[in-house]
């Protein structure tokens, strides 16, 4: 798996490229992240802000902000595959300025590293499984997300995310990505 | 919940087992092998069926040394245990494929922590799972997230019989002795075959498949109590048939349903799936088999010319397939289980919770019953064997 850390470092290496005076660290993010729910996981990454867009009436109190939001995640199917997935997504986030609760929606682009453990061998005198036989495909993901957040102290904030979107494997046919995430974000501000 | 009666509550006639194996898997270890107990019999056992159940009943009587025969009725030990090794690069499960459980459960069977050996096992998670329905063919591979089983790799259920359970007791297995009649009316049980022989113990051990039951192809003296008669009325052994074809080239998904996802998830009256047979079996060759029981078999398993059924086969592929499934066949394997002998179905299928429970119990503390329509986890050939050790424990614990 270290060329999904090593992927994940590129893209944050590549965050200054379009940086540009508004950009700051708003959070670090950190939740659960269910593969179709149950297949669990967990996901960390730092949201930043790149822009704060200008309501179009002051008088509705509106915030949006448009941000970008890399993250890494590692999730498992039980005795079946384990998967590694950096990504980025970019998002625009709206919320009312008195209200602490906001919706925001996402695009994002990963490459997932896919290990699937196709063979296992197990001793018949204790049961005991060995010698896994694992095998690695990759794929580009793209998701849709819907996130909603609330705060849960000055700092704190909590999340719910549904992310979606199609699979496009190296050696296999497509298919189809759906995470649920939950978690908590640390302001930095 | 227990991992059993977490079975029971969903059923298994289906693949309802498939989308829930990842859960069970989870199963904490301690209770894998059966414990040791102490005899309180030293009579004779006859087990009628050399199936999963039967052999496992002699595996453990053998342990026991307890005096015991096996009745079979065909030429060969296996029961709905069967297998092929010459159609293919690797040996092909006609009968019973799937291992619906932890694979650990072998060493569970075999109960024997002195065997030195290991078997290699897939993780049946197919890639690719296509449904065929009102005429188009759908890729819904997000569907094989919910989709984790287990195969044998280079072996079969049969193998693991032939090769661990069935050498040490060779010798009590009678075969082409068809039972036709039991008197429990005396002390000992007699048990008449077709032949007329008749053999004497001093309990039975009842593993033929309900069919055999159902058709009374065996009289019980005194006839069989009526609670349990009712019993039988409440279950069914539906068609079930098993086709291996092979082709030049593969053009099918590892897995093919039909009627969409809601005949996946419900397949209460039978179930009918096109695999790839090869997958993950390390073969060069491209091997389709079809399984399918219940109501969805029987336009299969009712076709008793195997020319006439290849045909029906290839062209029902062939309109999934655009034709190519006709212009790439090279040979194939029929295994009809509603039309063997001694068979002629598949695997139960209970229509009321209750029927099993009175079928399980003993007769008299003289007939005891064990096989997959008998088992915790119904319909399976794990369950069969764990029937069976819980029949034989009974019997030698006296606690009929």
């Amino acid at each position: 798996m270290n060329q999904a850390f090593n992927f994940f470092f590129l893209l944050l290496l590549f965050l200054p490229s379009v940086h540009n005076a508004q950009i700051s660290t708003e959070y670090v993010t950190l939740g659960y992240l269910g593969h179709y729910a149950f297949q669990p996981g967990i996901q960390a990454g730092v949201q930043l802000s790149l822009k704060e867009l200008p309501s179009k009436s002051p008088a509705t109190g509106i915030d949006q902000t448009l941000f970008v939001h890399p993250q890494m995640a590692r999730f498992t199917r039980p005795s079946l595959s384990e998967g590694v997935l950096p990504q980025v997504d970019i998002g625009y986030r709206r919320k009312k300025t008195d209200k602490y609760a906001y919706w925001s929606v996402a695009v994002g682009l990963g490459y997932l590293f896919e290990d699937t453990f196709e063979s296992f061998s197990v001793d018949l005198a204790t049961g005991d499984d060995r010698r896994r036989k694992t095998v690695r495909d990759y794929a580009w993901v793209t998701l849709l997300s819907v996130e909603h957040g609330f705060r849960i102290s000055d700092e704190l904030r909590g999340y719910i995310r549904v992310s979606s979107g199609p699979k496009f494997y190296r050696e296999k046919e497509s298919s189809l990505a759906t995470f649920l995430g939950t978690g908590i974000k640390f302001s930095l501000k | 919940m227990t991992r059993k009666e977490f079975l029971t509550h969903v059923g298994t006639l289906g693949l309802s087992a498939p989308f829930l194996s990842y859960l069970l898997s989870a199963c904490d270890d301690d209770d894998l092998f059966f414990p040791e107990f102490d005899v309180n019999f030293s009579g004779k056992v006859l087990v009628i069926g050399a199936g999963a159940a039967g052999l496992l009943a002699g595996h453990v009587l053998n342990r026991y040394n307890i005096d015991f025969e096996i009745l079979e009725a065909s030429p060969q030990y296996g029961g709905r245990v069967k297998e092929i090794s010459d159609f293919a690069d690797f040996p092909i499960d006609l009968g019973a494929e799937w291992i619906h459980t932890d694979p650990n459960v072998l060493a569970r069977l075999l109960n024997d922590r002195d065997t030195r050996a290991e078997i290699e096992f897939i993780n049946y998670a197919p890639d690719t799972l296509n449904i065929w329905k009102n005429g188009k063919l759908q890729k819904r591979n997000f569907f094989t997230n919910f989709y984790g089983e287990y195969k044998f790799k280079n072996t079969t259920w049969f193998n693991f019989f032939d090769r661990y359970i069935a050498p040490p007791i060779w010798d009590r297995i009678r075969y082409e002795h068809p039972v036709v009649e039991i008197d429990y009316s005396g002390n000992q049980v007699a048990v008449t075959t077709l032949s007329g022989e008749t053999f004497e113990a001093d309990r039975i051990i009842l593993t033929v498949p309900l069919t055999q039951l159902k058709n009374n192809s065996i009289r019980f003296l005194p006839n069989f109590p009526p609670e349990k008669q009712n019993a039988l009325d409440q279950v069914e052994m539906p068609d079930g048939i098993k086709v291996f074809i092979e082709f030049s080239e593969r053009f099918y998904p590892d897995l093919l349903f039909f009627e969409g996802l809601f005949g996946i998830l419900d397949s209460s009256q039978g179930e009918r799936i096109y695999y790839d047979a090869a997958f993950r079996k390390d073969s060069q060759r491209n091997i389709l088999g079809l399984f399918t029981v219940g109501d969805p078999a029987t336009p299969y398993a009712q076709i008793t010319d195997d020319d006439e059924l290849i045909q029906f086969m290839l062209a029902e592929l062939d309109e999934i397939f655009e034709g190519r499934p006709s212009q790439l066949y090279l040979k194939h394997i029929t295994q009809n289980w509603t039309q063997t002998p001694y068979i002629q179905g598949s695997y139960s299928h209970y229509q009321s919770d209750g029927a099993k429970e009175i079928l399980t119990q003993p007769i008299e503390n003289k007939i005891f019953f064990a096989g997959e329509a008998y088992a915790g986890d119904e319909s399976t050939v794990h369950g069969a064997g764990e029937s069976a050790y819980v029949a034989v424990e009974r019997i030698l614990r006296g606690i009929g």
